[in-house]
């Protein structure tokens, strides 16, 4: 077995007292958290501090990883003799601590006779978290993936139903298809973080959709129907009379919960590029006889212009 | 390789969760989770059945505030306010893209 130097892991003296190796522990999980740090060994760091950490807190552990004294760090070591019974259920668990590791020596604590507890408890299996893109399209009308997973229990392919109506961020859980419990405790289960691929069209926001649509200034001043897309095809929108940009039109029962959310198609008026001869005097023609004022001030904005002066 | 087939339970505001089975998802004891409550930092539904009861909204914030507790090693009163803080970045986040759905594609800042 191998000798680690917890406290060299941590930086701090071997009579550091637990106030210190708190802050020392805390320093590095913040430094090393796969959370927060990018840096290509921060996990593995993270995992040793928190090792050294899980011992050193403990103060009966401690003490028991201090009587091997202070071999160099790496160097082989063999456990005390009375580790046997100390650390192992009944003291027959564990035939010998040749496939062992420090850290599985000291986390088995608690359960031999120098523990807490003479028996095994009860352990939950580990949870685990995954993440799957799907298309607009499947999470309107459900679907199902297959998430590949292998752990202790080998290889296995987990077909997942996700209900219709899925959204973004949408979290679930697969209840006691993570890793096995042990002695007698329940199979871990599997969280799955939903997310919705980028449509080329259609922005959802939470249930609801949105698209662009992009209107002549004559249809939007006219109105009419027009075909627009849903997420299952074409349908005839009915643009109201005088419909300005930024105008959400509302398209009742298709978002991605069918039947519950909506489409919303927001109205942007667009002119064309280039005016043709023809198109230019119609134009200058509406110029001329239109009474509309684009900029006149809103009856309410002027009030407070009034107001101000 | 084995096949097997399984269906989904959402962790969203439609669905209930007990306070045994809250504890038993975020790896906590009922006292703790009494104590969050102390806080306010958890909020049950109101009289759902004998067991308290609560959103399974809470179940993803409330693992990971709790997966932070054992990573930094710490108190239960910083893990309320953790949770609050999730929460509250959940919702903005929530906002930044009810906001995003809201912005023509023409508006938008190019994604790299």
């Amino acid at each position: 077995m191998k000798y680690k130097d917890y406290y060299e892991i941590l930086g701090v003296p071997r009579n550091a007292d637990l106030e210190q190796i708190k802050k020392a522990y805390r320093k590095l999980a913040h430094s090393y958290h796969p959370d927060v740090s990018k840096a290509p060994d921060a996990e593995a760091r993270f995992k040793e501090a928190a090792e050294a950490y899980a011992t050193l807190k403990d103060a009966s552990k401690r003490a028991a990883y201090d009587e091997l004294g202070h071999p160099q760090s790496g160097a082989e070591f063999k456990p005390p003799p009375q580790w046997q019974q100390d650390f192992a259920p009944g003291g027959s668990a564990f035939a010998s601590f040749d496939d062992m590791d420090l850290a599985d020596l000291l986390a088995a604590m608690g359960h031999g006779s120098r523990g807490r507890s003479q028996r095994a408890m009860p352990a939950k299996g580990q949870d685990y978290e995954s993440a799957v893109t799907i298309t607009l399209e499947d999470a309107k009308r459900g679907c199902t993936v297959s998430l590949n997973l292998a752990d202790t229990a080998g290889e296995r392919t987990l077909q997942v139903t996700i209900p219709p109506g899925a959204c973004q961020d949408q979290k679930l859980r697969l209840r006691g298809k993570g890793g096995q419990g042990r002695n007698g405790g329940a199979d871990g289960d599997i969280y799955l973080h939903i997310n919705l691929a980028a449509h080329a069209l259609f922005r959802p926001d939470h249930h609801e959709l949105y698209f662009d649509l992009v209107l002549a200034p004559w249809e939007a001043a006219l109105g009419g129907d027009i075909e627009v897309p849903t997420l299952e095809g074409p349908v005839l929108l009915t643009v109201p009379p005088g419909t300005g940009t930024g105008r959400k039109l509302r398209l009742r029962g298709r978002g991605l919960s069918a039947g519950h959310s909506d489409l919303y198609a927001i109205v942007r008026i667009d002119i064309p590029p280039s005016l043709t001869a023809h198109e230019r005097e119609l134009f200058q023609e509406l110029a001329r006889v239109s009474r509309y004022k684009p900029r006149a001030p809103h009856p309410k904005e002027d009030s407070h212009a009034a107001r101000a002066n | 390789m084995p096949q097997e087939q399984t269906d989904a339970f959402s962790l969203d505001a439609s669905k209930t969760i007990t306070l045994s089975e809250l504890a038993e998802c975020c790896g906590v004891s009922a006292g703790d989770l009494d104590e969050l409550m102390d806080y306010n930092a958890l909020v049950p539904l109101d009289g759902v059945g004998q067991e308290l009861a609560f959103s399974a909204h809470w179940v993803v914030p409330l693992r990971k505030a709790c997966k932070l507790r054992t990573d930094f090693d710490l108190d239960l009163f910083t893990v309320a306010i953790l949770l609050e803080n999730l929460n509250r970045i959940e919702l903005l986040e929530r906002q930044v893209q009810s906001l995003q759905a809201l912005v023509p594609l023409h508006l938008r800042p190019m994604q790299h």
